[in-house]
C-alpha cells in the first residue's frame, strides 16, 4: 500500500478541499495531511475535510494502524512520523518557529522504506523541499502544487527549487494524475534478471536513446537502479510497456533529460554520515596539513557533489582544520557533477532552514548567514569551492589532489567501471593522497592502489606510483566526448590496466618484445614475482604444495642455484649480473640458458623506502645442442688467445650497447615526462574551462540577480508603504494617547520623540541626534541622564515621578528600546501626566483626614445628600446628642430627626437662596426636638461640599440652650432694672413736681404778697405773711431732706441684716404707716454686700407690695436659721393676696418681683410665693448659709 | 368784678395764690376744688366767667377736664396753670380747649393771663418760646 504525505501551510486548507474533493474514494491510498498548526488551539481540520470526502479522515493522536482509503490528519502541538505500517506521534524537539513537520515525516516515510507519494500544497516558508529528497531517494513520486495557483507559494517554489519534483500540477490537476500514476502499475519487473531479452533489448534501446540526447551513458551503470528509474518514468508518464515509453521518449524531447535527471539524483546532506566525516577529518585531514607548509594549496575533489553540501562540509573541515593551525594554506575544492540544476543551486549555497537539523550551531554561524528563512553559505567558505559540470567516466580528472571524495556514486556504477573509476582516483591524488568512499562502497577491488586507513569510514591512502612515471588512466566514457556519433563507437573493455591507453607503437613494441624478447620475470627484493612476461612460464615449475609466488621455489630446480646467486649479486651491488650457462632440459633436449638479473637501480636511488625490484632475464641457446655445446667449449679452449681480439670487440660493443641503451632509456624517460607534462595541461585546461563556465553562469546569475533585485525593489515600496502606515498609526496612537515619548539612541542622542515633549524640553524636530544632556527641561527631574545609562545598563525599566511644568504631575517611564530581533537600540522615555492621579489621591487623603476629623469632632455633625437629604453618615457626638444608635440615623433623611423645627418656609427659601450662592451658611440659630421630645436652641451651620462624587451637605449643630436662656434672662433682668429705675424716676419727679414745687410756688407768691404788702406798708400784712412764708420754707426743707435721704444709695457694709430690717420696718411705718411684726429668734447674720441690698431691696418690695396691693396696713416679717445654716426670710400679710402665677409670670415684666427673684438666684438664694386671693400672701426667700455663719 | 373757679389739687400753692388774688378787686374765687371730678360737680351751681385749671391733677387729669369744660360750657373761657415749661403740655392744652397757658412761678403771669383770656385773648406765658415747636 502506497502513504501520500500532504504537506501544507498557509493558504493550504482550500487547496485540500479541492485535492479530496477531486479524488476518489476507493483509490487504494493511505493520505497523511501534516500542516502547521496552532499548538494551543484546538484543530478542526478532520471535521473540514470529512466535508469533502468519503473516506475515513482521523486526527492522529496515538499510535495508529495504516489502512488504505483513511485520511489522516496531524494533531496539534504534534509531529508525526511512520514505522513500518503505523503512525504515532510525538512531541516536537524544537522551539516553535524552527517546526518542520512536513520534513519530519516525510524523512520517517523514506526510513520506513515504504512506497510513497509526497505533495507539497500551499504554504509559506521551505518545510517539506529536505523531506522529499528522502522520499526521492526511495524512488518516490513528488508532487507539487503549481506556484501560481497557491495562494502562498513558498513551499512549492522551495520544493521545486531541489529540481528533483516529478509534477507540478493545480491541485486538481494533481489528484487526477495521482489516480493515473496509481491505476498504471508497471508490466515491468524489477529484478533486470528477469527481463525478456526483447525487454533488455529495448531498455538497451531506451538508455541508448538518452546517450544520444543527453550523451551520457548508463550502459555501465547498475541494471536494478536503472531499471527502478525507468519504471518510475513509465508509471508517472502513464506508459504499461518499455516500448510504449521508449515510444513516447522518442517523441518527447524533453524526457530524456528527466530520466537523466532521475538516474542522477543527488541526495545529500551537510555532514551526511557525521561520524565518517569525523572519522576523514581525524585521520586524514590532520595528516595531509601536516605534510603540507604554510603556504602550500590543499586540493580536493569531491565527485557527484549534487547541491553542494558535501562540498561545503569538506570546505568547512578544510577551514576549520586550517584555523586550528593558525596557518594560511591555499585551499582548493573542486566538485564536479553532471547535473547542471543541482550546480547552479550548489553555486547559489542556499540552503533551506532544516539544515539546522545537520549542521551545528557554532558552524552555522561560522559558514552562514541567515537568508529569509533560509541559510546562505558565507563569502569565506563559498569562495574556497568550485563547481564544474564534469563527469569522472568521460573528462580528464583534477590533478595533484590532497583527497577525492566520492561518495554514493560508485554505486551506481558497473564493477567493471569501478576499477577504471579507482585508476583515475589513483592518478588523479598525489601519492599518500586519501580516497573518501561512501557506506556502501569499498576500494577493495584496487587493493594494490590503496590501502585502508580507515575501513569502517571507508577512508582509503593512495599507494604510489607503480611504474616510474604516473601514467594517465583510460577514461572508459572518453570516446563519448569526442565528435563521432556516440552509438558508432562500441563500448570497450577495459580490463587490461595501463595498457588500453597506450599509443599503438609502443604496444606494438611490447607485443614486439613479449614475442621476441627474451622471456623475463619483475621481482621484488624478496624475489617474489610481481610479474611474468608471456612466454616466462616456460622456466617456471608450479612445486606442490600452496601456491607460491616465490621465484627460487617456483623456478626450475636446475636455475635455482644460479639464480639465487645472481638475485643476491644483483640487488646486493645493485648491478646486473649474469648467470654462468646452465644447462636445462626442455621437451628432452637441453638447452643452455643464462639468467640476467638487473636491479632497478633508478628508483632505489631516489627513493630508499621504495621495494627495490628487479628484471630477471633468460636468455636461453636455442640452436645448440650438447655436443655443439660441448665442441663450442672445446674450441673456446683452444682458440683462447685468438679470441682475445674478439672478446675485445666485444666488449666494446657491449658497452656501445649499454650505452645506446641508457639513451633510449632516456629518450623514454623525457617522453613519458613530456606526456605527464601534457595530461597536466590538459586537467589545468580543463579547470580554466570550469572557471569559464562558472563565470558565463555568473553573468546569467548577475542577471537573475537583477531581476531578483527589481523584485526585491518592489517588495521594499510594499514595505516602505507598510512602515509609513504603521508610522502613521504609531504617530496617531502616540497623540491619541497624548503621551509624550522620547526616543533615544544607545548614546542617549535624540532620535524621535512625540509632538507633547515640546511642552516639557525645550527642544525642536531639528534637534534630532543631539545629546538629551544638552536639553533643559522644566520638570523637576534632573536625573535623567543617569537613569537612562541606568536603563541601558541594567535592561530594567525605571519609574520616576517629578512636578510638571503646569504645576501637576508626570510619571517618567524609562525602558529599554529592543528591537524585534531583540537588540537593545535605545532608551525609550514616556512622561504620563499623573495629575489626576495624584490629585485623587490627595483627594482620598483628603477623605481620610476629613473623616478623621469628622468623627473625632466633638461637635454634633451630619453628612447628608443634598438631593434627598439622606443621612451618608454621622459623627458620635450627634448619635449621643440624638441619644440614637447609629443605625438608627444613617440612610434615613434627615427630617425624621426634627432638625429645624422653627423655620418657616420664607426662612427656609432664603437659607437655601443663601447656600447656593456662598455654598454655605453659618451659625443660624434654630430650636429642634430630640428624639426624647426635649427642645433645643441650636447654633446650626451648614456647608456644601462635593464628596465621594457626591453633593452633599455638612451640617454642624451646637447646642445654645442655656445661653438663649441664659440671655434672655439678662434681657428681661435689664428691662425689669429700666422700668424699676424710671419708676423711682416718675416718684422723684412727682415728689418734686406735685408737693415740693407746689410749696417753692407758694413761697414765690408769698414773696410777691410780701412786696406788695411792703409797698403799701401794711405792717398787718407782712407780718402774716411773714409767718406764712417761714412755715412753708421749712416744710419745704424737710421735703427736700426726707427726698435726699430717700435719694441717698444706700450702704449696708458690714451692717447686721437683722438691724437693717428693723430700720426698714420703722421706714415703712413712717412713710406708710405700715405695721411690721419683725419676728427674730435672735438671730444675727451678714451677707456679701451685694447680696444685703438685694435682699433689703425685695423685703422692702415685698412690704411695698403689702402697703400697695393687700388692702392692709399690717404685715410680718420672719427670719429663721435652718438646720443646715441656711437663712429663711418670710414675710407675709393677711390681706386681698393676689394670683402668684399671675405676680410671677415673665411677661408681667413691669412688677419689681421678677427682677429680684432673677437677682436672688444669681446669689443663689430663691423667692417663692405662696398667695390665693382672699387669703393673703406668704412670701419665702431660702438664702444659703452666710460665710461667716449666722449667730443666734 | 369777674367770678373765677380755681381747680388746683396742693393745698399750699392753692391757698398761696387764692392770697394773691384776694388784693385784686376785680378778680373773685368763687369756688376752690382739687379735683376735677369735684370742679364738673360744682359747675352746674356755678355762674364763673373763667376757670383756672392745673394741668396736673390726679386721676382726671386738667388737660381732660378743659376738653370736657370746652364740651359742655363752650362760653366758659380756661386758663391752664402749671410748672410744667413744656411747649407739649401747651399744645396738648390750647387743642383741648384752653385760652391760655400760664406758669405757676410767676403770680403777676397768672394775674395777666387771667385778665387777658377774661378779654378774650390768647395767653401763653412769656417764659414759653415756641409751644408749636416743641
Amino acid at each position: 500500500m502506497t502513504v501520500v504525505g500532504i504537506g501544507a501551510s498557509a493558504g493550504g486548507l482550500k487547496p485540500l478541499q479541492d485535492f479530496f474533493e477531486a479524488l476518489p474514494d476507493d483509490t487504494g491510498l493511505a493520505f497523511v495531511v501534516v500542516t502547521h498548526l496552532h499548538p494551543e488551539h484546538e484543530s478542526h481540520l478532520p471535521e473540514i475535510l470529512q466535508g469533502s470526502t468519503q473516506m475515513n479522515v482521523r486526527q492522529v493522536n496515538g499510535e495508529i494502524h495504516v489502512e488504505p482509503n483513511h485520511v489522516y490528519v496531524i494533531s496539534p502541538n504534534r509531529r508525526i512520523m511512520m514505522t513500518d505500517t503505523t503512525l504515532d506521534v510525538d512531541e516536537f524537539d524544537e522551539p516553535r518557529g524552527a517546526r518542520m513537520p512536513i520534513d519530519h515525516f516525510f524523512r520517517s516515510v523514506a526510513r520506513a522504506h515504504r512506497s510513497m507519494v509526497g505533495i507539497i500544497l500551499s504554504g509559506s516558508g521551505t518545510d517539506g523541499s529536505v523531506g522529499i529528497k528522502a522520499i526521492k531517494e526511495e524512488g518516490g513520486l513528488l508532487m507539487v502544487q503549481d506556484p501560481n495557483e497557491a495562494e502562498y507559494d513558498g513551499m512549492p517554489r522551495a520544493a521545486i527549487a531541489t529540481g528533483i519534483v516529478d509534477v507540478v500540477l493545480s491541485v486538481r490537476e494533481l489528484a487526477g494524475k495521482l489516480v493515473e500514476y496509481i491505476r498504471n502499475p508497471s508490466t515491468v519487473p524489477d529484478d533486470p534478471d528477469a527481463l525478456s531479452p526483447q525487454q533488455t533489448e529495448t531498455l538497451q534501446r531506451i538508455l541508448a536513446h538518452v546517450q544520444t540526447r543527453i550523451g551520457h551513458d548508463f550502459s555501465q551503470y547498475k541494471r536494478a537502479t536503472v531499471l527502478r528509474r525507468v519504471q518510475r518514468r513509465m508509471q508517472l508518464t502513464g506508459h504499461e510497456t518499455l516500448e510504449a515509453y521508449l515510444n513516447y521518449m522518442r517523441h518527447t524531447p524533453t524526457e530524456a533529460n528527466a530520466m537523466f535527471s532521475d538516474i542522477l539524483i543527488g541526495v545529500t546532506n551537510f555532514f551526511r554520515d557525521p561520524k565518517a566525516w569525523e572519522a576523514l577529518a581525524e585521520k586524514a585531514l590532520s595528516a595531509i596539513f601536516e605534510n603540507k607548509r604554510e603556504g602550500e594549496t590543499i586540493r580536493v575533489w569531491t565527485i557527484g557533489c549534487s547541491t553542494g553540501e558535501e562540498a561545503y562540509t569538506a570546505g568547512m573541515l578544510l577551514l576549520e582544520q586550517a584555523a586550528r593551525l593558525e596557518k594560511k594554506y591555499e585551499l582548493q575544492v573542486f566538485a564536479s557533477d553532471l547535473d547542471d540544476p543541482s550546480l547552479v543551486q550548489a553555486r547559489e549555497g542556499i540552503y533551506p532552514a532544516a539544515i539546522e537539523a545537520d549542521v551545528s550551531l557554532q558552524r552555522l554561524e561560522r559558514f552562514f548567514t541567515p537568508y529569509d528563512n533560509h541559510y546562505q553559505v558565507r563569502r569565506e567558505l563559498r569562495d574556497i569551492v568550485l563547481f564544474t559540470n564534469h563527469s569522472v567516466l568521460r573528462d580528464p580528472p583534477f590533478s595533484k589532489l590532497d583527497l577525492i571524495s566520492c561518495r554514493n556514486l560508485l554505486i551506481y556504477l558497473n564493477r567493471d567501471l569501478h576499477e577504471n573509476v579507482m585508476d583515475v582516483f589513483h592518478y588523479a591524488l598525489n601519492p599518500g593522497g586519501y580516497l573518501f568512499l561512501g557506506g556502501s562502497e569499498s576500494a577493495d577491488t584496487a587493493k594494490e592502489l590503496f590501502h585502508v586507513v580507515d575501513k569502517g569510514n571507508r577512508i582509503y591512502k593512495a599507494k604510489p606510483w607503480i611504474g616510474e612515471h604516473p601514467h594517465v588512466p583510460a577514461l572508459p566514457l572518453r570516446a563519448l566526448r569526442s565528435s563521432f556519433p556516440a552509438h558508432s563507437v562500441p563500448p570497450r573493455s577495459f580490463q587490461r590496466r595501463f595498457v588500453a591507453g597506450m599509443p599503438p607503437l609502443e604496444e606494438q613494441h611490447l607485443k614486439a618484445l613479449e614475442a621476441f624478447g627474451p622471456p623475463s620475470i619483475w621481482v621484488d627484493e624478496d624475489y617474489l614475482v610481481l610479474n611474468l612476461s608471456e612466454s616466462a612460464g616456460r622456466y617456471l615449475l608450479q612445486p606442490g604444495g600452496p601456491i607460491t609466488t616465490d621465484l627460487l621455489r617456483l623456478v626450475r630446480p636446475e636455475l635455482q642455484i644460479e639464480l639465487r646467486s645472481a638475485l643476491f649479486q644483483a640487488f646486493e651491488k645493485g648491478r646486473t649480473v649474469v648467470s654462468q650457462p646452465v644447462l636445462v632440459t626442455f621437451n628432452g633436449r637441453p638447452h643452455r640458458v643464462l639468467v640476467s638479473v638487473r636491479p632497478d637501480l633508478y628508483k632505489a636511488g631516489n627513493n630508499k623506502d621504495h621495494p627495490r625490484k628487479a628484471l630477471v632475464t633468460f636468455l636461453e641457446d636455442e640452436t645448440e645442442s650438447p655436443p655443439e655445446e660441448r665442441q663450442n667449449a672445446e674450441q673456446n679452449k683452444q682458440g683462447a688467445q685468438d679470441d682475445e681480439t674478439v672478446q675485445q670487440l666485444e666488449q666494446k660493443v657491449q658497452d656501445l650497447r649499454d650505452r645506446l641503451q641508457a639513451t633510449i632509456e632516456e629518450y623514454n624517460s623525457s617522453d613519458e615526462e613530456m606526456k605527464a607534462a601534457n595530461e597536466e595541461l590538459q586537467s589545468i585546461n580543463e579547470e580554466y574551462r570550469s572557471t569559464t563556465e562558472e563565470l558565463e553562469t555568473s553573468k546569467e546569475e548577475l542577471q537573475s540577480v537583477n531581476e531578483e533585485l527589481q523584485t526585491v525593489n518592489n517588495e521594499l515600496r510594499n514595505k516602505v508603504d507598510e512602515v509609513s502606515l504603521a508610522h502613521s498609526d504609531l504617530e496617531n496612537l502616540m497623540d491619541a494617547t497624548k503621551i509624550a515619548t522620547l526616543f533615544l539612541d544607545r548614546d542617549l542622542k535624540i532620535q524621535r520623540y512625540t509632538p507633547g515633549m515640546e511642552d516639557l524640553f525645550n527642544i525642536h524636530p531639528t534637534d534630532r541626534g543631539r545629546h538629551i544632556a544638552d536639553f533643559t527641561h522644566k520638570l523637576g527631574y534632573h536625573d535623567l541622564v543617569e537613569d537612562s545609562r541606568l536603563v541601558l545598563r541594567k535592561l530594567q525599566t525605571l519609574e520616576r515621578e517629578s512636578t510638571s511644568p503646569n504645576g501637576g504631575w508626570v510619571l517618567i517611564r524609562l525602558h529599554p528600546y529592543r528591537t524585534l530581533d531583540d537588540r537593545i537600540e535605545g532608551v525609550v522615555i514616556s512622561f504620563v501626566d499623573i495629575t489626576d492621579v495624584k490629585q485623587a489621591e490627595r483627594i482620598r487623603q483628603n477623605y481620610e483626614s476629613f473623616y478623621t476629623l469628622f468623627h473625632s469632632n466633638p461637635i454634633p455633625t451630619l453628612l447628608t445628600r443634598l438631593e434627598d437629604n439622606l443621612v451618608m453618615n454621622a459623627n458620635q457626638a450627634l448619635l449621643d446628642y440624638l441619644g440614637l444608635p447609629r443605625e438608627a440615623v444613617l440612610d434615613h433623611t434627615a427630617q425624621e430627626f426634627n432638625l429645624g423645627l422653627d423655620l418657616d418656609s420664607k426662612q427656609r427659601i432664603s437659607l437655601t437662596k443663601k447656600l447656593l450662592m456662598d455654598g454655605n451658611i453659618r451659625n443660624f440659630e434654630e430650636r429642634i426636638e430630640l428624639p426624647n421630645g426635649e427642645v433645643k436652641s441650636v447654633l446650626t451651620s451648614l456647608q456644601y461640599i462635593h464628596i465621594e462624587g457626591r453633593d452633599a451637605l455638612l451640617s454642624t449643630f451646637i447646642d445654645i440652650t442655656e445661653r438663649v436662656f441664659a440671655e434672655r434672662q439678662i434681657r428681661r433682668l435689664s428691662i425689669a432694672v429700666t422700668q424699676a429705675e424710671q419708676e423711682e424716676r416718675r416718684r422723684l419727679s412727682q415728689v418734686l413736681h406735685d408737693d415740693l414745687q407746689q410749696r417753692i410756688f407758694a413761697v414765690k407768691m408769698q414773696l410777691d404778697n410780701l412786696q406788695q404788702a411792703h409797698t403799701a406798708n401794711d405792717q398787718k400784712s407782712i407780718q402774716i405773711n411773714f409767718v406764712k412764708l417761714e412755715e412753708w420754707l421749712v416744710e419745704a426743707i424737710n421735703i427736700t431732706r426726707q427726698l435726699s435721704k430717700d435719694l441717698s444709695p444706700l450702704n449696708l457694709q458690714g451692717e447686721d441684716m437683722t438691724e437693717v430690717i428693723l430700720w426698714l420696718d420703722s421706714q415703712m411705718k413712717e412713710q406708710y404707716g405700715l405695721e411690721v411684726e419683725f419676728i427674730n429668734e435672735g438671730i444675727h447674720f451678714r451677707f456679701d454686700d451685694n447680696l444685703q441690698i438685694i435682699l433689703f431691696q425685695a423685703i422692702r418690695e415685698l412690704l411695698f407690695n403689702v402697703v400697695k396691693h393687700a388692702g392692709t396696713l399690717e404685715a410680718k416679717v420672719t427670719i429663721k436659721l435652718e438646720q443646715n445654716g441656711s437663712i429663711r426670710i418670710i414675710v407675709s400679710d393677711e390681706g386681698a393676696g393676689f394670683d402668684p402665677a399671675l405676680v410671677l409670670s415673665e411677661d408681667n415684666t413691669a412688677h419689681g418681683l421678677v427682677t429680684i427673684q432673677h437677682q436672688l438666684r444669681l446669689f443663689g438664694c430663691s423667692l417663692a410665693l405662696d398667695s390665693n386671693p382672699g387669703n393673703g400672701t406668704r412670701a419665702v426667700i431660702d438664702c444659703p448659709a452666710p460665710a461667716s455663719g449666722a449667730q443666734p | 368784678m369777674k367770678s373765677l373757679l380755681l381747680v388746683e389739687d396742693h393745698p399750699v400753692f392753692a391757698e398761696a395764690l387764692m392770697h394773691v388774688l384776694r388784693e385784686k378787686d376785680d378778680l373773685e374765687v368763687v369756688k376752690l376744688v382739687d379735683t376735677a371730678e369735684k370742679a364738673l360737680q360744682a359747675l352746674p351751681d356755678l355762674s364763673i366767667d373763667l376757670a383756672v385749671v392745673d394741668v396736673s391733677l390726679p386721676r382726671m387729669s386738667g388737660i381732660e377736664l378743659v376738653a370736657e369744660l370746652s364740651r359742655i360750657y363752650p362760653h366758659i373761657p380756661c386758663l391752664m396753670i402749671s410748672g410744667h415749661m413744656s411747649g407739649n403740655y401747651v399744645r396738648r392744652s390750647l387743642e383741648a380747649g384752653a385760652r391760655g397757658y400760664a406758669i405757676k412761678d410767676s403770680a403777676a403771669g397768672i394775674i395777666e393771663g387771667i385778665r387777658r383770656v377774661l378779654k378774650g385773648e390768647i395767653y401763653v406765658s412769656k417764659e414759653i418760646h415756641s409751644y408749636d415747636s416743641i
